[in-house]
């Protein structure tokens, strides 16, 4: 029963799968056209009455102009919707469009003319006039079906089998019988006549396989007795399909024709049954073009011929007859089936008939499968497949000359397939896998040329895809073998052998397939593109051989010059694919030589400078015969940073070992000389490139990054000592020089960089300056160190032509850290030996002398500074501005702030009154120098708070004689200002 | 145009001359690589921050007493007062905090545990494990060990850790200011801690400059305490574990001190110092005990 229930399945299965593609034609289609409908509409409702009307008044019709609008909108509601369709188009398109609007706008004169004179439908009209017309019929069948199989369900309980054939075969009559009656009536019933036909006769096949095969109607039981059955079933069943000359009926009779064959007793017999029949109907496609018919014919033969294959298998591998006999029906039924599409009556000149392709191919792996499975096992298997091959070619050729070019096209991939599966099965004759593929590579090749030489495109690429595959595969087989290198077989050598033989094979075939194609590559820009693909797994090899011989000391040497070679090649013929292999082989066997390089380091210098030299000389060959003329240009420029990168690395990679700060420094000294020689002409001659000078500078640039990245990552840890300073110290002193030199190094080519990088080496200095300071510098000797560089930035600002007027700005910052280390850090107590020397307000004191000039310069000439950000710091201007408004918050106030926090942590009580006094004191000084009144009222309200405190706190808290001190010191101190003060205070005001 | 290239040659030949030394010399890094540095670098601008906070909420080294006294009263009942090695500790610490800032006097307990280890809590409290006892050679050795915690409490580290339990105590909602010094320490001061650990390491190496221990005490510590991780530390960067870890790499501490005693010992040639091996396994301190052969010129 399942059996059955699969079998409708797939009637009904192939049923829908035609008429619903049927079906999507006929709907798109109707898109189509309500598309093309719905634009006139649009263009109408988009002309403004008036000139509708204009329009109409020209064409002399004044009575419709006349009435009033809503009278002919009354009556537009009276007439059916399909005559105003009908108007409307009349309108637009006749009366409506002016004669040269129609001219100047052909898209509507191809709208006018596709619109057909009878009324157009709306899609849900034709949607539901396809459901009625189509899908009630096929709904019926399969609830017809259906009700077959519950009838057969039914019988199976109640009546013995044989009654039950007669059951269905008298309701097969019945079906039939209603068809002839609807056939007599009008024509509407034509096609439910047509579908209960073709039903009777399922119903009737159904039947006749169920005698046998059916469990449940089955009544014979001998095999030899079902046969008359079957063929009366399949006679009835082909008669149903082919009596009606409909491709539909023809193709689902045929499958169920071979369903019902497989349904016998598999033999030579119903083999040769079978095969006569698909022969005679596909000799139907002789006379009549039914692609579809042609495809499911082929098909469902194949299907079935495997199915009779299995059941007979041991007796086909036992006897040469069977095998034969085999052989000769499947090749007739396919080369039948083949020729079809030599008829030129209905395939020549056709584009690409996407259903006749499909079974052309089809039919050939068909025929390819089913030849495979007679010949497993004998040796000379691959012998016939070529011969079936070299038909494929041959008939490829005569599609060729009647002019069926997509035939020709299917027939040469054919032919090509074929020839790969024979040279595959000479594996059968002991042939060592890698030859095979050798074998297929050079296949591939002569196929390529010949179509290369045919000037087909389509072929010629797939073939060159194919050869490439091929090689590929060589290469890596090559590749996965070369442990072995050490220890190579007689196979191996066999192997490596006929593969350089096929690279240089390869390169051969390349330098011919360009001239040979030369009309055919330039027309076809994407084939141009696949048939360099040859040209780059050819220089790509090379990588398998030197995969080989890298063990060797002369191997780099070796293939630095290979690399020489293939690149002086390429450069005389232009090749991109090999320019583009090249660049591969030449990558890895780089980045192969440095991995080397770096297991040599400097323990094995011979070694290490056998790897490292050769490619030096490469890469600068490569660099001048690097033009390409895809591009009209020189890369010489890339091979100036792979020189860079090479070199190094190859100093890295010696030096690593001795010493881990050698690459940071000897970046920074590459960089340093790039940028001296970024300018320099002859470099530029020699690498042919204008804009060789910004590409050293960026060199430069990457070189002191790596110096950047290795400071932070590897030099900073270092604790250790050269000479009397840290190594890190001299470090940052060369970078210091380095950086402080790039500052006077502008480029005459390179705006970009001269604005937005070269400026910023003056803070790149600055940082190292801190950092060198801070390396050798104990923390509390800081403060000094950082007044210092307040002054030394503020110096900086003022140098001409070099516009560093921000470090005045930055002097700002520096002093805020100076006064922070004072106020917070200095004043902290901790002195481990209580050495006089690392008490912490020796620098600290220090440090307040020497912001007193700093703070001077900036009194006598920050606000006259034009300060300016270079490049992208450009938008700080306004905070400079800002800076210079706001000086004496910034440098003034922090420093007095910090002095009197460093007092109050540094000393206590009374003493503390009388430090504070004595710096009021200073504050006033000052204040008296710059002639600033708000100075001199800092320090008065320093020294009232002053006096407060020595009353209210000291005199209390203190004893007798410091008090004494204190009181006296305070006093002094103020008596002096006192004078001071009435002895200026006219030039104060 | 003449002084450019003067300039050219004058900075090719210091770079020429300092790849020479290095490549002479044969500097070698300890590690391969490492970004502790670095982040030790960016966070001293938070450190310095932190300081100053430390500096101006109001809570004083009394306030850290009082929290020392709170644990000494903890830990004092189950030390073992009699043992030798307790009684030499707490002797030693006495001498070298002759010169201590902070207004409490130094306790060093002995923690039995086989891993070497040495820790300071605020009010003075230092921990020693018995694991480190163990793998030290000599009293110099110690005595950089200890100075290196003193630094921890001189330099407020460890009263950074309370600050804000101490303050919030004043106003009795200590609770409060132990989660804002938890929270400080989960978020700001991963960043800096590498840098109190260093402060601490020049504090040792100043205690020992400034003593009669062999300031080369502290390098050889660093080498017994890095020879105790070996293997479990890595020799190449690790961006995110090196900026949580809370100290620097013992190798390099190591190696720093090791350096700085070699350039002492170069500009002070002929000078003797104090190893105290023979102290270390008599438990008798270099005040109580000075032995002749002890002393070293090299």
């Amino acid at each position: 029963m399942v059996e059955f229930f699969l079998f409708v399945s797939y009637i009904i299965l192939i049923v829908l799968w035609r008429r619903n593609s049927e079906l999507k034609e006929d709907l798109h289609k109707s898109s189509l056209r309500m598309a093309s409908i719905e634009k006139k509409l649009n263009d109408l409702q988009a002309l403004p009455i008036h000139s509708v009307q204009e329009q109409i008044k020209l064409q002399g019709k004044p009575e419709e102009i006349s009435k009033p609008l809503s009278e002919t909108e009354q009556k537009r509601e009276e007439i059916p919707p399909a005559v105003i369709e009908a108007k409307e188009e009349k309108i637009s398109l006749d009366s409506i469009v002016p004669a040269e609007e129609k001219e100047a706008a052909p898209q509507t004169e191809i709208i006018q003319n596709t619109v057909p004179e009878k009324k157009e439908k709306s899609w849900w009209q034709k949607t539901e006039k396809s459901l009625m017309e189509n899908w009630t019929g096929i709904l019926g069948a399969v609830i017809l079906v259906l009700g077959v199989g519950f009838l057969a369900a039914v019988a199976f309980i109640i009546v013995p089998p044989f009654v039950r054939f007669l059951i269905i075969t008298g309701f097969a009559g019945a079906v039939y019988w209603i068809s002839r009656y609807l056939k007599r009536k009008d024509e509407s019933w034509e096609k439910l006549s047509d579908i209960l036909f073709s039903t009777s006769a399922v119903i009737f096949l159904i039947a006749c396989i169920g005698s046998y095969g059916i469990s449940g109607i089955k009544f014979v039981e001998d095999p030899l007795f079902s046969i008359p059955f079957i063929l009366l079933g399949l006679g009835v069943n082909l008669y149903a399909g082919y009596s009606r000359n409909r491709e539909i009926y023809a193709s689902l009779h045929i499958v169920l024709t071979f369903i019902g064959l497989a349904s016998a007793p598999q033999n030579l017999v119903i083999l040769f049954i079978a095969s006569a029949v698909t022969i005679l109907a596909v000799r139907k496609n002789y006379s009549v073009r039914w692609d579809w018919h042609l495809f499911l014919t082929a098909f469902s033969y194949f299907c079935f011929h495997l199915y009779n294959y299995a059941q007979r298998e041991p007796a086909i591998k036992s006897d040469v007859f069977l095998r034969v006999s085999g052989i000769v029906l499947v090749s007739s039924v396919y080369i039948n089936a083949l020729y079809v599409h030599y008829l030129e009556a209905f395939y020549s000149e056709e584009k690409l008939p996407r259903t006749a392709l499909l079974t052309h191919i089809s039919s050939w792996i068909f025929l390819g499968i089913s030849l495979l499975g007679y010949s497993t096992g004998s040796y000379w298997t691959p012998i016939y497949i070529l011969a079936v091959g070299a038909g494929a070619f041959i008939l490829s050729q005569t599609a060729r000359k009647r002019n069926i070019r997509w035939l020709y096209v299917c027939d040469m991939w054919a032919a090509e397939a074929l020839t790969l599966i024979g040279i595959f099965g000479l594996e059968k004759w002991d042939i060592p896998f890698f030859v095979l593929i050798l074998f297929s590579g050079v296949q591939a090749m002569i196929f390529a040329l010949w179509n290369i030489r045919e000037k087909s495109a389509v072929l010629t690429g797939s073939s060159i895809l194919l050869l490439s595959v091929f090689q590929a595969v060589m290469a890596v087989i090559v590749i996965l073998n070369q442990e072995r290198a050490a220890n190579l077989d007689f196979r191996d050598i066999l192997n490596l052998s006929a593969f350089t033989v096929f690279v240089f094979l390869e390169g051969i075939y390349y330098h011919y397939s360009r001239k040979l194609g030369e009309d055919l590559f330039s027309e076809n820009r994407f084939l141009y593109w696949i048939s360099e693909i040859p040209g780059f797994l050819f220089a790509v090899s090379f990588l398998s051989l030197y995969a080989y011989a890298d063990r060797q000391i002369y191997a780099p040497a070796a293939f630095a010059a290979l690399i020489c070679g293939i690149g002086f090649y390429r450069s005389r013929i232009q090749s991109p694919g090999i320019g583009a292999g090249l660049l591969f082989l030449f990558i890895i066997s780089l980045t192969d030589s440095w991995n080397d390089m770096k297991s040599f380091g400097s323990e094995k210098p011979l070694d290490f400078l056998s790897e490292a030299a050769p490619h030096f000389f490469s890469i600068v060959f490569l660099m001048k015969h690097s033009f390409v003329k895809e591009f009209e240009k020189k890369f010489s420029i890339p091979f100036l940073y792979i020189f860079n990168l090479h070199l190094l690395l190859s100093i890295h990679f010696f030096t690593v070992s001795v010493s881990p700060f050698l690459t940071g420094v000897s970046a920074l000294l590459l960089s340093f000389i790039l940028i001296e020689f970024s300018e320099n002409s002859s470099l530029a001659e020699f690498l042919e490139d204008s804009g060789s000078s910004k590409h050293l500078i960026i060199n430069s640039l990457i070189f002191s990054a790596v110096f950047l990245y290795r400071h932070l990552l590897i030099h900073l840890q270092s604790g250790a000592y050269l000479w009397i300073f840290p190594v890190r110290f001299w470090i940052e002193l060369f970078a210091l020089a380095v950086f402080s030199f790039m500052l006077f190094r502008k480029s005459t080519a390179y705006t970009f960089y001269n604005e937005n990088v070269q400026p910023f080496f003056a803070e790149l200095s600055l940082f190292f300056s801190v950092l060198a300071g801070l390396t050798v510098l104990p923390e509390h000797w800081s403060p000094p160190y950082w007044a210092a560089l307040a002054i030394l930035c503020y110096l900086i600002s003022n140098v001409k032509n070099m516009d560093l007027s921000r470090f005045a700005q930055y002097s700002l910052i520096v002093q805020a850290v100076n006064c922070f280390y004072i106020a917070f850090i200095s004043s902290s107590e901790d002195n481990p030996g209580g050495l006089w020397q690392n008490s912490k307000w020796i620098p600290a004191l220090t440090a307040i002398a020497l912001t007193f000039p700093y703070l001077y310069m900036v009194y006598s000439s920050f606000r006259q500074k034009e300060i300016r950000y270079p490049g992208v710091l450009s938008r700080a201007d306004r905070v400079s501005v800002l800076a210079q408004k706001r000086v004496f918050s910034l440098a003034f106030y922090p420093f007095f702030a910090a002095v009197f926090l460093f007092l109050y942590w540094s000393a206590a009580g009374a003493i503390l009154t009388l430090l504070w006094v004595a710096f009021a004191f200073a504050v006033f000084a000052f204040s008296l120098l710059v002639k600033e009144k708000h100075f001199r009222y800092a320090s008065l309200a320093i020294l009232f708070f002053c006096i407060f405190r020595l009353i209210f706190h000291d005199l209390s808290s203190t004893g007798a004689l410091t008090r004494a001190f204190v009181f006296v010191g305070t006093g002094i101190i103020l008596l002096i200002m006192n004078s001071l003060y009435n002895k200026y205070k006219d030039r104060l005001e | 145009m003449k002084n450019s290239r003067l300039y050219f040659i004058l900075i090719l030949c210091l770079g020429v001359g300092l790849i020479a030394a290095l490549s002479v010399q044969e500097q070698k890094t300890e590690m391969d690589s490492t970004s502790a540095p670095f982040w030790q670098l960016i966070g001293k601008p938070v450190q310095l921050g932190s300081k100053a906070l430390t500096k101006v909420i109001p809570i004083s080294s009394l306030d850290e007493k009082e929290y020392g006294d709170a644990i000494r009263i903890r830990y004092e009942s189950g030390a073992d007062k009699s043992d030798p090695r307790y009684i030499y500790l707490n002797s030693l610490i006495k001498d070298l905090t002759k010169m201590k800032s902070k207004p409490f006097e130094y306790t060093v307990y002995l923690m039995d545990s086989g891993v070497p280890n040495a820790f300071a809590l605020p009010g003075g409290v230092i921990f020693v494990t018995t694991g480190l006892l163990q793998i030290l050679e000599s009293e110099s050795e110690l005595v950089s060990i200890l100075g290196h915690e003193i630094g921890h409490v001189e330099k407020n580290h460890c009263l950074e850790n309370i600050r804000f339990q101490l303050l919030t105590q004043k106003i009795g909602s200590a609770t409060l200011g132990k989660l804002a010094d938890l929270a400080f320490a989960i978020i700001v001061k991963s960043s800096y801690n590498k840098n109190q650990e260093e402060e601490a390491d020049e504090y040792a190496f100043s205690l020992l400059l400034s003593s009669d221990y062999h300031p080369a005490g502290e390098g050889k510590a660093f080498e017994k305490l890095a020879e105790s991780h070996l293997g479990k530390e890595t020799r190449t960067a690790n961006i995110i574990t090196e900026y949580f870890q809370s100290h620097p790499h013992t190798v390099l501490r190591k190696e720093r001190y090791q350096e700085k005693a070699k350039v002492w010992r170069s500009s002070n040639s002929g000078v003797r110092r104090y190893i105290g091996k023979a102290n270390l396994e008599l438990q008798k301190t270099y005040s109580e005990n000075q032995i002749e052969n002890e002393w070293s010129t090299e």
